[in-house]
């Protein structure tokens, strides 16, 4: 009979004992999965971001020829317009890298060096009626604004999605989650423009 | 001294600060024309709307034109993105819209095409209308041309494509609740004037006299009543003057 009642005050305490994690448990559980989908969100972004950048880095090469029939004495912006391009192809990204603000810095510099010798090369081109009538000129100069402003848009989407999860991960919760199931989550870095990409070209004749 | 200093660096804040004090912000979605310039007459909008609720129903796509009476200092790709995306041109998850935004003030045109249209209407294809169609009409200000052409070709670049319903459009959750509640309501006030005399002759007193009010005053409805389905855009799409 006490044995009997022993065991059904402790039924009693670890259902109890249980209420309780279940309590703190289901609320962490879901703070867990908030934190999953925010990333995921943000690692999509990031995908339309670099899927922009590919574009136009596609887009130089056929650039580079076309200037090049027509624009004689432009050797100088053209080989530094591929050079950038060539360094944007070493500098890569995995999906990792973007909690590194140094690879990220990295991988920025490179796409800002793009921007830079790209919009010098647009100026340029004022000066070449032959290349202002050219119609393949003409389509690729339209190509490449429409890519620059869709890694405009993917840029501020990223950092939107990425705001979005840091804030979720640096509240307490987060906080406190992040540190139980052993850090698996890490700041994402801003993709922020370059100062040179902002700044307007300046040519000198 | 010190306040005009102050008075001066509170001046810099305004003008510099983050999402500027003269903002754009995109007026509401009333139809597939929202002309706030005043170049459109009534008719025009009417007609206009009409075509392009036709192309909505017969291929899916959804094209909206927007006249804005100013870019109030910004240019018109950012208005162009932030309006589309404020509205959702195109439906939620296909994101088969696409925006033609005229500003009559700056002399500016924009073709903003949605997230899922992009392989439909490439870039190009944009810059052609805008450059061979809209502008050449705008120049003779035949803002109804040139808005009816420009759309016209948009939807002849996008094609066919995918019926908009496939068979009947199901009714939104919020519409089967509110056809439930008027069902509901119906069977109490019929329920009520059969039991009750005195509530058949307040009901027939009510009808006689506030009928008027409680049947005509809802669902006034002109145009297609078209109002964005939550598509999204990411930027693509060509701009130009005229």
């Amino acid at each position: 009979m006490f044995v009997r009642r022993l065991s059904h005050n402790r039924m009693w305490l670890v259902r109890a004992l249980l209420f309780v994690v279940a309590l703190f448990a289901v609320p962490a559980c879901e703070r867990y999965n908030v934190l999953v989908e925010k990333d995921q969100v943000a690692a999509e972004k990031w995908a339309d971001l670099e899927a922009a950048l590919q574009r136009r880095s596609d887009l130089v090469p056929n650039l580079v020829a076309v200037v090049k029939g027509s624009a004689k004495h432009e050797e100088e912006t053209l080989t530094k317009v591929t050079e950038a391009r060539a360094q944007v192809a070493q500098v890569k990204l995995s999906a990792d890298d973007l909690t590194d603000p140094e690879k990220v810095a990295a991988f920025q510099k490179a796409q800002g060096e793009l921007s830079g010798t790209l919009s010098r090369l647009m100026v340029v081109q004022e000066q070449y009626p032959d290349l202002k009538a050219n119609a393949a000129f003409h389509d690729l100069q339209i190509e490449l604004e429409g890519t620059e402003n869709r890694i405009l848009r993917s840029r501020e989407e990223y950092n939107a999605a990425a705001r979005d999860y840091n804030t979720e991960l640096g509240k307490i919760g987060g906080q406190a989650i992040n540190k139980v199931t052993g850090k698996p989550f890490k700041q994402r870095v801003y993709f922020t423009a370059s100062p040179e990409a902002q700044a307007v070209p300046t040519v000198t004749f | 001294m010190r306040t005009a200093a102050f008075a001066f660096v509170f001046v810099l804040g305004l003008l510099f600060a983050p999402g500027h004090a003269f903002a754009f912000a995109p007026p509401p979605l009333e139809g597939h024309v929202v002309d706030t310039a005043g170049k459109l007459d009534a008719n025009d909008i009417a007609y206009l709307d009409h075509r392009l609720e036709e192309v909505r129903t017969r291929t899916g796509y959804e094209i909206v034109a927007f006249i804005p009476g100013s870019l109030e200092g910004e240019n018109i790709e950012d208005v162009a993105y932030k309006t589309f995306n404020a509205w959702g041109v195109g439906r939620k998850g296909l994101d088969n819209g696409v925006l033609l935004v005229i500003a009559p003030k700056e002399r500016r045109v924009r073709i903003e095409t949605g997230k899922g249209v992009g392989d439909k209407i490439t870039d190009l294809q944009s810059s052609d209308i805008i450059e061979h169609t809209v502008s050449p009409l705008l120049q003779q200000g035949r803002y109804r041309d040139a808005v009816d052409q420009g759309t016209q070709a948009i939807a002849a670049d996008l094609g066919g494509g995918a019926p908009a319903n496939d068979g009947a459009q199901p009714l939104p959750a919020s519409t089967l609740w509110k056809i439930g509640l008027f069902v509901i309501a119906a069977i109490l006030i019929l329920a009520l004037a059969v039991i009750s005399p005195t509530f058949r002759q307040m009901l027939f007193f009510a009808l006689a006299f506030g009928g008027r009010s409680w049947f005509g005053g809802g669902g006034r409805d002109d145009g297609s009543g078209y109002r964005g389905g939550g598509g999204r855009s990411g930027g693509g799409g060509a701009s130009g003057g005229f």
